[in-house]
């Protein structure tokens, strides 16, 4: 009997070293009641459970800005070639700093050429920024640009850090000045209109079903979008999802100066059709200076001898149709 | 027996380190993987990985991953024969989670839009018919977004798309090694 308890202890001792090693508690999260998939317990860790918060919160606010700017522009209605560029992204996503987060990829029907990151994963990229790529490592350079602005929770922690005025300043600045900015004021025109007055403040108490974290919520996306279209993010944060998401899209096997080519592109199209990259400069740092600080970690990174698929074929069969 | 136990007991902290330190890793695609001094392939041969083994991956430097060799030195591995996995990777369950999250909210959300709507048509006395054009601009585009959020990409597409980029870079590694240039400026 004693020798049957003295062997045991080794296996209690791994069975206790593997569950603390691991992380394992005994929290569950939220039951999901979702009509797509089935009931599933989930047994999350403290760190997970504390990721799983900051998600949701960023989620909150993404959906109400994604859907603003969708609603704004419209999406690009091409199922394939939807799917096209959440595989690319997602591939790029998956060897990024940050693959537990979702990552959710759609197509602005606008010809300006920019991309949007939302907080908690909501990418929208405009069909002229697909257009003006010419091929798929471009492509994922772009899309790791925003998946880093995500990452790195570039927008949500802007917002976040602003003074609750400066976030009405910016909430206001959009109402005020929105039809007239922007190319598609029709659509613009309508969300505008019904944004204001009561109808904010009806939409602001059953967005989130209580007035006060609703109308928080409704102010930050305002707040965000304002930025996003109007101001940008800190130049720093730009470079810095310059330098991650060209990290990404190298460590996913493309080729490592497709980036700087997409930009030089940019840089002649500004002289001959500069209202399609108007607002990416209005909102980002000067093309010259991107594609400097670019060609600097390339070199750190010893660029010049690394081999990265172009994925030239595959672009141009899905991008086929719109061109 | 003490001895014994002791090696197991390593054994076993071996398996889950680089799980449990959530450090980025690559992993050897083949057995003999060669491990190099330096970031060349002229470098000294200072170790093999076999298939599947991992060490922890820093930064890449060219054609090679900067790793830690087992003596916890910095060593380099070819990228071609080794596949990078983030940290986190392997945290299933929290995607699973926050998958069911934003589940619960999306239905919270649907029925709070029913509600809106109907306290605008009762309070104001609205006909539906006029009015609910108006009352889908107030707020933003929630259908798209859950389209977005419904459209989920296949773990095949993602390994197939993984195959064919790694198959380029290794047909252009080949030409390249015949004398063909991939030209960078």
């Amino acid at each position: 009997m004693y020798r049957q308890i003295t062997m045991m202890k080794p296996i209690l001792l791994i069975a206790l070293f593997g569950a603390l090693y691991l992380g394992a508690c005994t929290t569950t999260a939220p039951t999901p009641t979702g009509k797509t998939r089935a009931k599933k317990e989930v047994t999350l860790s403290k760190s997970e459970e504390k990721k799983l918060g900051e998600y949701q919160a960023e989620m909150e606010l993404g959906r109400n800005m994604a859907g603003r700017l969708l609603q704004y522009y419209g999406t690009y209605d091409n199922p394939a070639l939807v799917e096209y560029v959440n595989e690319v992204g997602n591939y790029v996503a998956s060897v990024g700093d940050d693959p537990d987060r979702r990552y959710m990829f759609a197509i602005l029907n606008s010809s300006n050429v920019n991309a949007f990151a939302c907080p908690g994963g909501y990418i929208l990229i405009t069909k002229g920024a697909v257009l003006q790529a010419e091929n798929e490592a471009e492509l994922a350079m772009i899309l790791g640009h925003e998946v880093a602005h995500v990452g790195k929770q570039h927008m949500f922690n802007t917002l976040r850090n602003m003074k609750e005025k400066d976030r009405q300043k910016e909430a206001q600045e959009l109402d005020r000045h929105g039809k007239d900015k922007y190319p598609e004021s029709k659509v613009r025109e309508r969300a505008t209109g019904a944004e204001s007055s009561k109808a904010q403040a009806l939409l602001a108490k059953y967005l989130s079903g209580s007035a006060g974290a609703g109308f928080s919520v409704l102010q930050a996306a305002k707040a965000g979008i304002n930025l996003m279209l109007e101001k940008g993010l800190d130049h720093n944060l730009e470079f810095e999802a310059d330098h991650e998401g060209l990290k990404y899209a190298i460590r996913a096997g493309y080729d490592p100066f497709a980036l700087v080519h997409f930009l030089t592109r940019l840089e002649a199209k500004k002289k001959k059709a500069g209202t399609l990259v108007k607002m990416l400069e209005k909102t980002h740092p000067k093309l010259s200076t991107r594609q400097e600080k670019i060609q600097a970690l390339l070199k750190e990174m010893n660029g010049s001898t690394i081999v990265g698929a172009l994925g030239v074929e595959r672009f141009a069969t899905h991008t086929k149709s719109m061109k | 027996m003490y001895r014994h136990r002791r090696r197991f007991l390593f054994w076993i902290f071996c398996l889950y380190a680089p799980v449990g330190w959530g450090q980025a890793v690559v992993r050897a695609k083949q057995d003999h993987v060669k491990i190099y001094e330096k970031a060349s392939k002229t470098a000294v041969i200072t170790g093999e990985l076999q298939r599947g083994n991992t060490l922890p991956a820093h930064n890449r430097t060219g054609m090679f991953w900067e790793v830690e060799s087992t003596s916890s030195k910095i060593a380099y591995v070819s990228v071609l024969s080794v596949q990078y996995e983030s940290d986190g990777k392997s945290s299933e369950g929290l995607s699973s989670a926050l998958h069911n999250a934003i589940q619960k909210t999306r239905e919270e959300d649907e029925s709070a839009q029913v509600r809106a709507r109907t306290s605008v048509m009762g309070v104001r006395g609205l006909d539906e018919s006029k009015d609910s054009e108006f009352a889908g601009n107030v707020r933003p585009n929630l259908r798209m977004v859950y389209e977005m959020e419904d459209r989920i990409v296949a773990p095949a597409s993602l390994s197939k798309l993984a195959q064919d980029v790694t198959t380029e870079v290794e047909r252009r590694v080949e030409a390249e090694s015949k004398g063909v240039s991939h030209a960078h400026p």
